[in-house]
């Protein structure tokens, strides 16, 4: 059935609509508030806004029309994959354009021979390591919403996963991307060519200085080896410095993960994997490699498990078992929702020997606030990621959250880590970037901001300080307007 | 130091800062005055990019030397610009660690350097580049002022990626001061093969074995005629590393070395004393001239081959990288060498850069062909990050 052509939102008008639909069809267009509900929020559910309108283009010349369309017009635009996004980069306001690239999702092409593959930036993360697997080849960043994450929202956020701690994150594995500039220029970005690293520039940038709507990226060969291990700790304090003593001892693993207590019980009332609900803690640590070798590396890591005082230590016997440990970690936080309806998750880091300290600061802050907080996360490299759980519809309740979330983030910045490993900044941490950055920083990415997006059309009032350069009338995570709008759409969507 | 030789001309002053402050002042000077300010580190990379618009400052970075911070426990180092690497590593390996990147003149190339030519060495495949390892850089921009991105952290995703901006940027875009990266633990082991193939197709056919499955840290493909003084030729040479656990290690070179001796018998191993002299390229301790060809692996065999092919004397790939170097030696005349090769360059539609030329040669040449896709965009950044021009001027891509 048609869609009634006459369902607009308030701030976007019919003509500009309309215009639109001639680019994308009727069929790349959602303009009804029960479809624009769908894409009111990404996983950063604390801000909800219904965008003016989606628009879902089917190819790049579709992408940079719109884009003209909306520079001409002055209509700002917000890029949008799957909507996994942390960090509520996506969120889109009513006069402003989403677009969504989620029907761009082809594999383009496919060069073993030089260890590369070309995707559109819809294609979701793990068909691209589908696409290469039966020739032995994978692609290594492996965010938990691999399942359903985009490349594009990968590109922007530099994603990161469980096994980045070896291979090395998004950026890492970028060589060109294809670009749609907030004017509607098509531009191709290669890391093999000559100059500044604007690849560097674009991975990473949450979609504030262009689109990206194709990428090739490297490929590596899949190990020969897997072996999995995991160690089970009396308290988080005995995991955390396993943690050290197993980098120290100058191993770096394929993956060094953590779950504490609170998280173990949510897994298990889900999956009933077996897993040990009394432990404080539990590493899930895994090796790979060529074949020869694989298992002294596994018994080094085993012996420094046993002498840290780990309560248990076992090797995943075969392919189904380390699955299962796999999906217990990967699935761990969807699992929350037993225990609590809402969840927010933080993404500090913090030098890995300040683990220990770290940790026992966000249990402080949990009892200062009364909340229930939730620990796991990629341990080898020191990126924390706290479940803070709570109840959205509580106004007060958010209140201690934000509060605890800022304490959390304030803690690492204090060890010397940062505000963010692998979620990046978009509105939810942008009052924090005072913390790590001086003003002088802050100045000279707006200017490398300009250079892209000089109208600052794309995707405004994200990843910089609200009250800065851009948009203030966007509501900051600490203030009132947040808990009104918090609370309205909670019950709507 | 014949300053005119590789920046053509003399620098109106020199400077020899030993803090951060120091720097911010001569450069917000020199950008208030409308002079030019040119990095200097170890002083190895300044026959790269064209010559300088302007040269009035030579800010010199080599007393700016500390080594701020080596935490082992965290695998990170921070350290100021002037250090060299030889210096830095010398600092690491004491707890097994090191930075893994082996460019040229370890000795003298300093950090900041290596990180704005974005000069790497035959581990790049096994490694990566300066990029990889990099997460934290402080540099003072065009108006003296100090900034600074990323952290000291290994996985960091807050705010725009700045040290990834400077790496490779020639100084244009910011001053270097301080670094922060990653480390990786020293390998366990290391193994290298060396050998002489009877012809190219042998060298070749092996190599891409070797790629295709052991994962090699090193492989190097070597031709260098004979010369006056070492009248040995060195054509179809090979080297391969492999490094990390001992087992492995050891395994890989034993299955290099089985598939030599199932392959063709036309290959000899070469001694050792050989060998260890070769892996340094080029062969001609300070050869004149040298251009590099890039691209992607699977064509760098047929661009090895054009340079030989084109009566080049001295050429070193390395295959995975997909990067083939060609050295002009004392005994060739460089400026008909660089024409040919660059010449053959764009007929091939191959991206090429002078890497090392004397001033002459890279006033007449194009440093850097072809100019990218994205160098409108560069342009603007260079525009709006440095708008008076005081930061190495004319010296990058474009004449940036």
């Amino acid at each position: 059935m048609q869609l009634r052509r006459v369902c607009y939102t308030d701030g976007m008008d019919t003509t500009f609509i309309e215009e639109l639909r001639a680019i994308v069809g009727d069929d790349g267009l959602r303009v009804t508030d029960a479809q624009k509900h769908v894409y009111a929020f990404d996983a950063y559910t604390l801000e909800k806004s219904l965008p003016g309108v989606v628009a879902l283009p089917r190819s790049a010349e579709e992408v940079a029309a719109v884009a003209r369309l909306c520079h001409r017009r002055g209509v700002s635009m917000v890029p949008r994959g799957a909507g996994t996004g942390l960090a509520g980069g996506t969120l889109t306001h009513d006069n402003q354009v989403m677009v969504c690239l989620s029907r761009m999702n082809r594999i383009l092409d496919i060069d073993l021979p030089n260890e590369r593959m070309r995707a559109q930036a819809g294609a979701i993360n793990i068909n691209l390591t589908k696409a290469v697997a039966p020739d032995g080849y994978l692609y290594a960043p492996d965010p938990s919403s691999q399942g359903a994450c985009t490349l594009g929202g990968n590109i922007a956020n530099n994603s990161g996963g469980p096994h980045t701690l070896k291979y090395g994150v998004t950026v890492n594995h970028i060589l060109a991307v294809q670009v749609v500039l907030p004017d509607g220029e098509i531009v191709e970005l290669s890391q093999d060519d000559h100059g500044y690293d604007l690849v560097g520039m674009i991975v990473g940038s949450e979609g504030t200085l262009g689109i990206v709507t194709e990428a090739t990226v490297r490929v590596v060969r899949a190990p020969e080896a897997i072996r999995t291990l995991l160690a089970v700790c009396h308290s988080v304090d005995d995991a955390t410095n396993l943690v050290s003593a197993i980098i120290g001892a100058g191993i770096v693993p394929a993956a060094l993960e953590m779950m504490d207590q609170t998280i173990l019980e949510a897994v298990e009332r889900t999956y009933h994997f077996g897993f040990p609900t009394e432990a404080g803690a539990v590493l899930i640590i895994e090796v790979d490699g060529p074949e020869v070798g694989i298992d002294r590396q596994t018994e080094r890591i085993e012996a420094i498990c046993r002498d840290g005082g780990a309560l248990r230590v076992s090797v995943a016997a075969d392919a189904e078992e380390r699955a299962k440990l796999w999906m217990a970690r990967k699935k761990s936080i969807g699992t929350i929702g037993r225990l609590a309806p809402s969840c927010m998750t933080q993404d500090g880091v913090a030098p890995r020997t300040k683990l220990p300290a770290i940790l026992r600061e966000v249990g402080e802050i949990a009892a200062k606030y009364d909340l229930r907080i939730a620990n796991v996360f990629h341990a080898g490299d020191g990126n924390l990621h706290p479940c803070v759980l709570f109840d959205e519809r509580d106004p007060e309740e958010v209140k201690r959250v934000l509060a605890a979330g800022g304490d959390i983030l304030r803690a690492c910045v204090r060890e010397g880590g940062t505000l963010t490993g692998e979620h990046g900044i978009g509105i939810e941490k942008q009052e924090f970037l005072g913390l790590i950055f001086s003003p002088d920083d802050l100045d000279t990415m707006a200017a490398i901001r300009s250079v892209f997006n000089p109208d600052g059309l794309l995707n405004p009032g994200k990843l910089f300080p609200a009250g800065g350069t851009c948009c203030p009338q966007l509501p900051r995570t600490d203030n009132e307007a947040l808990l009104v709008m918090t609370h309205t759409h909670a019950t709507a969507v | 130091m014949d300053y005119a030789a590789l920046l053509g001309a003399e620098p109106g002053e020199a400077v020899q800062p030993t803090t951060v402050e120091e720097i911010t002042a001569v450069i917000a000077r020199a950008d208030a005055e409308g002079k030019s300010v040119i990095p200097w580190g170890g002083g190895t990379a300044q026959d790269y990019g064209y010559l300088p618009r302007r040269c009035d400052i030579l800010l010199d970075l080599s007393r700016l030397s500390r080594i701020i911070a080596h935490e082992p426990g965290d695998m990170t180092v921070t350290v100021e610009a002037g250090a060299t690497l030889a210096q830095v590593q010398q600092t690491l390996a004491q707890h097994g660690q090191f930075l893994p990147l082996d460019p040229p003149d370890a000795d003298k190339a300093t950090i900041g350097g290596i990180l704005a030519t974005n000069a790497f060495g035959p581990s790049r495949p096994g490694y990566g580049t300066a990029r990889d390892w990099l997460i934290g850089l402080k540099v003072v921009d065009a108006k003296g002022r100090v900034v600074k991105g990323g952290g000291k952290v290994v996985k960091n995703v807050t705010g725009y990626d700045l040290p990834k901006l400077h790496v490779g940027a020639l100084g244009t875009l910011g001053v270097i001061v301080e670094a922060t990266f990653k480390l990786a633990p020293l390998p366990e082991a290391s193994e290298t093969l060396s050998y002489q193939f009877a012809a190219p197709a042998d060298s070749t056919g092996f190599l891409s074995s070797v790629h295709a499955t052991l994962s090699p840290t090193r492989m190097i493909l070597l031709d260098a005629a004979a010369t006056p003084e070492q009248a040995v030729s060195a054509e179809n040479i090979v080297f391969v590393t492999f490094e990390g656990q001992r087992e492995v290690v050891g395994s890989a070179a034993a299955r290099a070395r089985d598939r030599l001796d199932a392959g063709s018998s036309a290959s000899a191993p070469l001694p050792p004393e050989f060998a260890s002299g070769l892996t340094d390229f080029p062969t001609d301790a300070s050869p004149p001239v040298m251009l590099r060809l890039s691209g992607c692996a699977s064509g760098v065999y047929e661009r090895h081959e054009g340079m030989r092919q084109s009566g080049c004397k001295s050429v070193r790939s390395l295959p995975s990288a997909g990067v083939t170097d060609v050295a002009v030696r004392a005994d060739e005349d460089a400026e008909s060498v660089t024409a040919r090769v660059i010449q053959w360059a764009k007929e091939h539609e191959t991206p090429i850069a002078l890497l090392k030329a004397p001033a002459s040669l890279r006033r007449n040449n194009e440093v850097w062909w072809p100019l990218p896709p994205g160098f409108a965009l560069m342009r603007r950044m260079k525009e709006t990050l440095d708008p008076n021009g005081t930061l190495n001027p004319g010296r990058f891509i474009g004449k940036l």
